[in-house]
């Protein structure tokens, strides 16, 4: 599913990013990227959305060399990644139904089909009764849920949830990882990049650590600490 | 479920672009201030361009009446005979420099008069108080000034008309036009392009977010750009329309005053206004054409500088 062979990324200002970073991450897996900041995490999700190009080594996504994309195929490149961000990145002055739409609208499903996905999406993450609801009427969790609910909206291959649980609270971060696992279990890559020692440990997955721009360890069922 | 998530085409209208015109209106409305002043700032470009439109429009639509200005008008004295007329006529061919002449007769020129005054003006009147003359156009028109000297001596021409004055003004104020005209369009252009540009600036700075998002929902660029670039589009034609309805109600009362007291003033007889219709259609045509091109340039500038998709 994503492969990362030999790959560095140096930005404009010298900064290097990634060094020699050698990944393999097989479909249908669950894996975590912890480290410090700074540490290439963001770079790396970066990579793998094609909002930056490495400057050295090769990366396939899905089996796609990303320097071959060409610009105008991004879009779908990215429809088939689902992304969830630490502050949700839900629009304000929509509803969760309409928040979900939106990402279906964007990419021209056809409304009868909108109105028969989402609430199925909304279902899926549990938010169904909250449908009219805005943002900012909700807590952090639901918010959380809906995001998630729209980064699925378009049946992703890979799912990255770039510190999902950075704004929750310990039980409502475990109530977003078991969603997030079941959306693993219904055959879609999961990648979380966190700092969050409790789920990592409470997960034990496999966890991958970057340190200064490199993988210093790369364990099958890890901890965060160990 | 995972069937039925695929709903997804590279192709095909779902109601979105409805839907953006509705968005449009909104956030033009939000930065109101800022969206008066670029639809200002067009509806007085435009006008600009309209009002010496026209006028350069109205010289052109008289270009005949221009022509004749180039036109020599040799008059023979009312006492010369037809043999005494013939020997002028043979003066001037043998001259070389004339690309034609046309001789007007006395009876010729009483029916031109006619046309142009009542009947019961020239009561009483016959051709012969009239001259004969000669309509000359030469090869050369710099040569004009040496043959009019050289016609006001043969003997028998009693005047010669030569309207090159006229002329040249004409020339000489439709070239001045031009370059007003054209310097203070493009730099009220320029001014009207900074401010649409400024305007979706702003909206693109309150709907950054929004713009995220269909970045990583895999929205495709022309997608992410409609919204703004219809915004420019929408400030273009409600400045064109404003600046139509103005130009063309304008032109309208103009056209009526010039039928009734403005042909009565000496500068301004024989010369013909374009019809209002045709007027008109012109205006709305290039305004609009302007307007949307300035538009949809405005929207571009601000995408390239401050849109990364």
């Amino acid at each position: 599913m994503i492969n990362f062979s030999n790959v560095t990324m140096v930005y404009r200002s010298g900064c290097e990013a990634l060094k020699n970073v050698d990944l393999e991450i097989a479909r249908g897996e669950f894996a975590f990227v912890i480290g410090p900041s700074g540490s290439g995490k963001s770079t790396m999700i970066k990579l793998i959305m094609k909002e930056e190009e490495p400057t050295g080594g090769e990366l396939f996504v899905n089996g796609q060399d990303v320097r071959d994309i060409h610009r105008y195929d991004i879009p779908y490149f990215r429809r088939k990644i689902g992304v969830v961000f630490q502050d949700f990145k839900l629009l304000k002055n929509k509803t969760a139904y309409q928040n979900v739409a939106f990402a279906l609208r964007m990419t021209n499903t056809k409304p009868r089909q909108i109105r028969k996905m989402v609430p199925q999406l909304l279902s899926v993450v549990g938010l169904l009764g909250k449908s009219n609801e805005y943002p900012t009427e909700m807590s952090g969790g639901e918010q959380q849920r809906v995001a998630l609910a729209r980064a699925i909206a378009h049946n992703p291959d890979l799912l990255i949830a770039d510190e999902p649980t950075g704004n929750l609270d310990p039980d409502t971060s475990l109530e977003i990882m078991n969603l997030i696992y079941k959306i693993n279990q219904m055959g879609t890559t999961v990648l979380v990049a966190t700092h969050d020692k409790t789920i990592v440990d409470a997960f034990r997955r496999r966890v991958i650590v970057l340190h200064e721009g490199r993988i210093v360890r790369d364990v099958p069922e890890g901890r965060y600490g160990v | 479920m995972r069937e039925e998530l695929s709903g997804m085409s590279r192709k095909g209208a779902t109601g979105y672009e409805m839907h953006i015109i509705g968005e449009v209106i909104t956030n033009l409305f939000k930065n109101r201030v800022l969206t008066l002043t670029s639809i200002f700032s067009i509806v007085v470009m435009l006008i600009l361009v309209g009002v010496f439109g026209v006028f350069l429009l109205t010289l052109s639509y008289n270009s005949e009446y221009m022509d004749d200005m180039l036109e020599i008008r040799i008059f023979i004295d009312p006492e010369a005979d037809d043999y005494r007329v013939s020997a002028v006529e043979e003066a001037l061919l043998d001259d070389g420099r004339i690309e034609y002449i046309a001789y007007i007769s006395k009876e010729q020129a009483f029916e031109n008069v006619k046309e142009l005054y009542p009947e019961e003006i020239l009561e009483g009147l016959g051709s012969d108080f009239l001259p004969a003359s000669f309509t000359v156009r030469l090869r050369e028109d710099t040569d004009a000034g040496n043959f009019v000297a050289f016609a006001e001596n043969l003997n028998d021409v009693y005047r010669v008309d030569y309207h090159s004055r006229s002329f040249d003004f004409a020339s000489n104020l439709s070239n001045w036009v031009n370059i007003v005209a054209g310097s203070l369009s493009i730099l009220l252009g320029l001014l009207s392009l900074f401010l649409v540009s400024n305007t979706i600036k702003l909206t693109m700075a309150g709907r950054s977010d929004e713009v995220i998002i269909m970045k990583f929902i895999g929205a495709t660029e022309s997608r992410i750009k409609m919204p703004f670039i219809m915004e420019g589009i929408t400030i273009g034609f409600i400045g064109a329309l404003i600046a139509s309805l103005i130009m063309s109600y304008g032109y309208n009362r103009f056209f009526n005053w010039f039928g009734t007291e403005g042909s009565g003033e000496i500068f301004l007889s024989g010369l013909r206004l374009v019809p209002v219709k045709e007027s008109v259609l012109m205006i709305y045509l290039v305004f609009f054409g302007i307007s949307i091109v300035l538009g949809i340039l405005a929207s571009q500038m601000a995408i390239r500088r401050h849109l990364k998709v």
